[in-house]
């Protein structure tokens, strides 16, 4: 017999993960080509949770906007290690040496995925 | 009341007399020269929109003109600088199969080089300028190409493409004597052994530090980012192993699944961290190098009137 608790995160996990009337309710949009269950938790994050933490993020593309896009460029395991990788260093060294956009008045820092993985994709496409 | 009347209306009768008859204006005939200086014009101050419709103009009605290709070509160059990209290679890829003693032939190939490169494809750019190797002997138009394909690789370099640094010497060193200073070669080749004299950082070393959260970041000089990372692997790895150590091994299980997670993300953060540096100092060099290199060279040939134009290379695009 699992203990209450455990019970209690493993219905959470469940539900974050196979909830798209969750995230998709009333606005008739396709999952998107990734993600399958990790699409959902980002989307859901988006929607649901970020909706009312508010636009807090000081890099562009916004940490969950990153993470979405790696997975749908890189796969799965190598996103999730990429958007760790952003949650890491957000707001960090990177707005030392990175490009400055301003929207609304407001300053970002651009991050994009291809400034993060040009090392190892390059070398990819030549190898090929 | 009659008599005021015709007092007024006498008064206006006199006034409209007096009004003086419009000139008569002659007829404009736009000749030739008229309409291409015209259209010269709007380019040189770079009313490229204007040039683009003036030209064309002067193709309709003078297409027996001697400076039809040379107008057709200038559409080319004007929709080239409006960002029009795809008109402007339709013209120049029209332009470059011209007879092969036409010289704009040559200079729709080194323009269709420059769009290419513009539209971020400079493995066709580099093709098609060395087509222009392959048509002519020139020295002078060899030599832009030289230096063309030489920044090409210098920018390659940037993203550590390997032996980009030794092509773009290999370009460069090809330069003719009677243009080096033209495009400053000395001060390029220069650059170059500077550059391929850097302390990089090394990734692999990056990677193996990064064993240590964080260690990665540091080996980099990213303190904070190093911080940010020991403290929140350490944190997630604690917590793993406390959730364990008291019978929760679900918890334990999804925490240690996120502390993998951002365990791996700081090694990859740390190999990333050391490439991004090497880049970072190889963008710096160059952007310092193009700030000190001048426009490489007007060509001074004259198309249609007197004053030459202006078709230089410049860099960067």
């Amino acid at each position: 017999m699992l203990p209450r608790i455990s019970c209690r995160i493993l219905i959470l996990v469940v539900i974050a993960v196979l909830s798209p009337v969750l995230i998709h309710a009333g606005d008739g949009r396709d999952a998107g080509p990734s993600k399958g269950a990790l699409g959902n938790i980002i989307a859901m994050y988006q929607k649901h949770i970020s909706v009312v933490d508010g636009d807090r993020c000081s890099m562009v593309p916004s940490c969950s906007e990153y993470a979405s896009q790696a997975v749908d460029k890189h796969g799965i395991l190598m996103g999730c290690i990429m958007a760790c990788d952003r949650l890491l260093r957000c707001g960090g060294d990177d707005t030392n040496t990175a490009e400055i956009l301003y929207r609304n008045s407001r300053k970002y820092f651009l991050d994009p995925v291809e400034a993060n993985d040009f090392w190892w994709v390059s070398r990819n496409h030549a190898n090929q | 009341m009659n008599r005021l009347c015709q007092i007024i209306l006498g008064c206006i009768i006199i006034c409209i007399l007096q009004v003086p008859p419009r000139p008569y204006a002659a007829d404009l005939i736009i000749n030739s020269d008229m309409q291409y200086d015209y259209a010269m014009a709007c380019f040189e101050s770079h009313d490229f929109s204007t040039a683009v419709v003036e030209f064309k103009r002067f193709v309709y009605f003078f297409p027996e003109d001697d400076r039809h290709y040379s107008a057709r070509f200038l559409v080319g160059v004007s929709l080239f600088s409006l960002d029009r990209l795809a008109e402007a290679a339709e013209v120049f890829q029209r332009m470059s199969s011209l007879p092969g003693d036409n010289p704009l032939a040559l200079e729709a190939h080194i323009m269709l080089g420059k769009l290419y490169l513009k539209q971020g494809e400079s493995a066709l750019a580099e093709a098609q300028l060395r087509n222009v190797l392959m048509l002519t002997r020139d020295p002078a138009i060899q030599d832009r190409v030289y230096a063309a394909l030489g920044w090409i690789y210098l920018e390659k370099s940037q993203a550590l493409e390997s032996g980009a640094l030794k092509s773009a010497k290999s370009w460069f060193g090809k330069i003719s004597p009677d243009s080096q200073k033209l495009f400053s070669k000395s001060d390029i080749l220069d650059t170059i052994h500077h550059m391929e004299n850097f302390k990089d950082k090394n990734p692999i070393l990056a990677g193996i530090a990064g064993i240590v959260p964080g260690g990665g970041f540091a080996y980099t000089g990213r303190i904070h980012d190093a911080v940010v990372a020991f403290f929140v692997n350490t944190a997630l790895i604690l917590a793993s192993c406390r959730s364990f150590e008291t019978d929760n091994p679900i918890l334990g299980s999804i925490v240690g699944i996120v502390a993998s997670g951002f365990y791996s993300g700081s090694i990859y953060g740390g190999i990333s961290s050391a490439y991004k540096y090497n880049s970072a100092q190889r963008r710096q060099v160059i952007e310092t190098l193009k700030q000190a290199v001048p426009v490489a060279g007007p060509d001074s040939e004259p198309w249609g009137r007197s004053h030459g134009l202006l078709l230089s290379l410049r860099f960067p695009f």
